[in-house]
């Protein structure tokens, strides 16, 4: 039978009460795993697994699956509303989204945002829909050399997250790096500048760090400055305007299309996707010096290379049982646990459950919609609160956050100190997101480069000479080429057309 | 002080040089591993010596006359005392929380931010105090059931 014969038969079994209802459960559950600071989806979906025991299969996979692209809508609120990205993925939202807050557009960032999740996630269960099995074996063609090339291109864009300061911005970012090399070398299992502290075995997590270059730099700002509130206007616009839809149409589809196919890479993070659509818009931007200052389409991009990487990522999942990231990899648990196997036998044997399932993603995206786009105006609202009331709340789930990640006080006062990094980086011109991003990639980098180098017995032209590397390389080269030698040549035009974040 | 960015970019250039020499002497104690091509210490030395570099350039440029300074935006009197009080309410609120429990201190620290920062009546303070370790408790604790520092209170 073709596709389009299954996925009907999937929506016929997807359109049943009692299905309806598990997605709408994950649905709501993953917005609000996504709107809280430090609660991911993975440790949401690990939670309730124990209590989906008692479903039968298909609803209890459809309500995981749905908390976790639901995370991804709601991953946006804080990051937009009061400068706390959740998680990496969320840093370049924030960049953006506070300070269209600041000008009293937030309402049209989450409304933007959440049309942007619709459309972007929609593009990728449509890929999962038609194009699975094809587009898996792209998955499979990554190894270790791609992996490194990919971060090296991830990593390559820092010289345009520098913008004018460039030098500033290479130093931040091997600050950045040098916090993931804190605990076990990923390899060979030997502690790394731990300086004997039992403790910083386990190493740095980087969710802690970016929560106190954002939300805590950013409480100490406000109240230097006696700031009465994130916005004193009582003039909120809620929704986007036509105006709005029609400058970001072009960054949803995008960044839809790049968020999928890197989605389709196992490992691939959304954070790495999210930074490279980010860049991707400001350099085809017809306006990029507004990036950093309140680009709508800066939010575009971010949120749907976020979201259409989550869907992305169940293509490898449904195909080869390949989990792309910690959630899936929870989520395969759950398949598990019904004694499913996902995979190609999964196709032949259980269709109907795979086909339910991908339905499912359908409605439950147009059920993410309707739930938040109402809920824009009251989330809103909230800059209208004082400052002196949302400072302590956002310190306080700042806190929580962190805590929540590995449950060791250490996180907290890794947060507090990156505050306090974070507000001088601010004061003395250091770009920020190099930083977050160096953090981000350096496992991946690190362990995907020493990986590669025993496979090639120490030749680094292993990155040479297969056909994905290769690209990823040579791209990554001509985009730090090309940003050197505008800084070099014309530093005034590099800052009118690269402004720094 | 460092008013400008001159003062700030040779500051920073200090704290890098010795970020990045402790880096490098922390890294020649690391231990080689068996089964990689490449030492454990070989991206920490890396880091360590761009740290160094870098630090030294940043230096060295803040003092070169092409350097363009800008004034730095620092808070007033009023503003570094409101800026030190936040800081040594966050630093008591972390410290205060193994030993007096996660919702007694965010109870407190909620209380005090607002009462200081606010000017708020204190049962204003209070009732946001109250409403937010209610939530918490019920969401994060009941719910959730996660498990937060309970401090000499157990609670």
């Amino acid at each position: 039978m073709d596709a389009w014969t299954m996925l009907t038969q999937g929506f016929a079994s997807a359109l049943t009460p009692v299905n309806l209802l598990f997605a709408l459960i994950g649905c709501i559950a993953g917005t609000l795993v996504g709107v809280l600071p430090g609660l991911g989806p993975t440790a949401a979906i690990a939670m309730l697994l124990p209590l989906t025991t008692m479903l039968p299969p298909a609803p209890a996979i459809i309500m995981m699956a749905a908390i976790y692209y639901g995370a991804m809508y709601g991953g946006s609120t804080t990051a937009i509303l009061v400068n706390i990205p959740g998680e990496a993925s969320s840093v370049p939202t924030a960049i953006d989204g506070y300070q269209l807050n600041q000008q009293g557009r937030g309402g049209p960032a989450l409304g933007i945002s959440a049309i942007t999740s619709f459309v972007a996630g929609t593009i990728g269960v449509v890929g999962l829909t038609f194009f699975a099995p094809l587009l898996s074996q792209v998955a499979l063609a990554f190894g270790p050399p791609e992996y490194f090339a990919l971060a090296f291109l991830g990593l390559s864009l820092i010289i345009s997250l520098s913008g004018r300061a460039l030098v500033k911005g290479i130093l931040a970012a091997a600050f950045g790096l040098l916090t993931a090399m804190i605990g076990l070398d990923p390899l060979t299992g030997v502690a790394r500048l731990t300086f004997g502290q039992p403790l910083l075995m386990a190493g740095i997590e980087f969710v802690p760090i970016i929560m106190g270059l954002f939300a805590i730099s950013e409480v100490l700002l406000n109240v230097e400055s006696s700031v009465r509130g994130i916005l004193t206007d009582k003039k909120i616009q809620w929704l986007p305007s036509l105006q709005d839809l029609k400058e970001t149409w072009g960054a949803m589809l995008r960044s839809g299309f790049l968020g999928f196919f890197m989605g389709l890479i196992p490992g691939c993070s959304p954070a790495v996707t999210s930074f490279m659509a980010y860049d991707l818009e400001r350099r085809l931007s017809k306006h990029p010096e507004r990036f950093g200052k309140g680009a709508m389409d800066a939010v575009a991009a971010v949120e749907g290379a976020n979201n259409a990487t989550a869907s992305g990522g169940f293509v490898p999942l449904f195909s080869f049982g390949i989990p792309s990231g910690p959630a899936l990899a929870v989520l395969l648990g759950g398949f598990m646990m019904y004694g499913l196997q996902p995979g190609p036998r999964l196709m032949t044997e259980q269709p109907q459950l795979l086909w339910t399932i991908i339905a499912s993603m359908y409605i439950g995206n147009v059920m993410l919609l309707v739930l938040n786009l109402p809920l824009v105006g009251m989330w809103a609202r909230m800059a209208l609160i004082p400052f002196p009331i949302l400072g302590p709340l956002i310190v306080a789930f700042t806190f929580i956050g962190a805590y929540s990640l590995r449950f060791q006080m250490l996180d907290i006062w890794i947060v507090l100190l990156f505050g306090v990094i974070g507000y001088l980086m601010r004061k003395f011109g250091f770009p920020v997101a190099p930083m977050v991003l160096a953090a981000v990639l350096a496992k991946m980098l690190e362990t995907s480069l020493m990986q590669s180098l025993v496979i090639s017995q120490g030749s680094a032209l292993i990155f040479f000479t297969r056909p994905i590397s290769v690209v990823f390389m040579l791209v990554a080269l001509f985009f730090i080429a090309r940003g050197i030698w505008l800084q070099v040549r014309t530093p005034e035009n590099v800052a009118l057309e690269e402004s720094d974040v | 002080m460092l008013k400008t960015l001159r003062g700030s970019d040779t500051a920073s250039g200090i704290f890098l040089i010795v970020v990045g020499a402790i880096t490098l002497a922390a890294s020649m104690t690391i231990a080689e591993g068996a089964g990689g091509r490449l030492h454990p210490r070989t991206l920490p030395v890396a880091i360590g010596t761009l740290l160094v570099i870098g630090g030294a350039w940043l230096i060295v440029y803040a003092r070169s006359r092409q350097y363009r300074d800008k004034e730095i935006d620092w808070p007033n009197r009023a503003g570094w005392r409101n800026w030190g009080v936040a800081l040594v309410m966050m630093t008591l609120y972390a410290t205060l929380m193994p030993v007096l429990g996660f919702i007694l201190t965010t109870f407190i620290f909620v209380v005090a931010f607002i009462g200081y920062f606010g000017k708020f009546k204190f049962w204003i303070a209070l009732a946001w105090g109250f409403g937010t370790v209610a939530f918490i408790y019920l969401l994060f604790i009941r719910l959730l059931q996660m498990e937060f520092p309970a401090g000499v209170f157990t609670f």
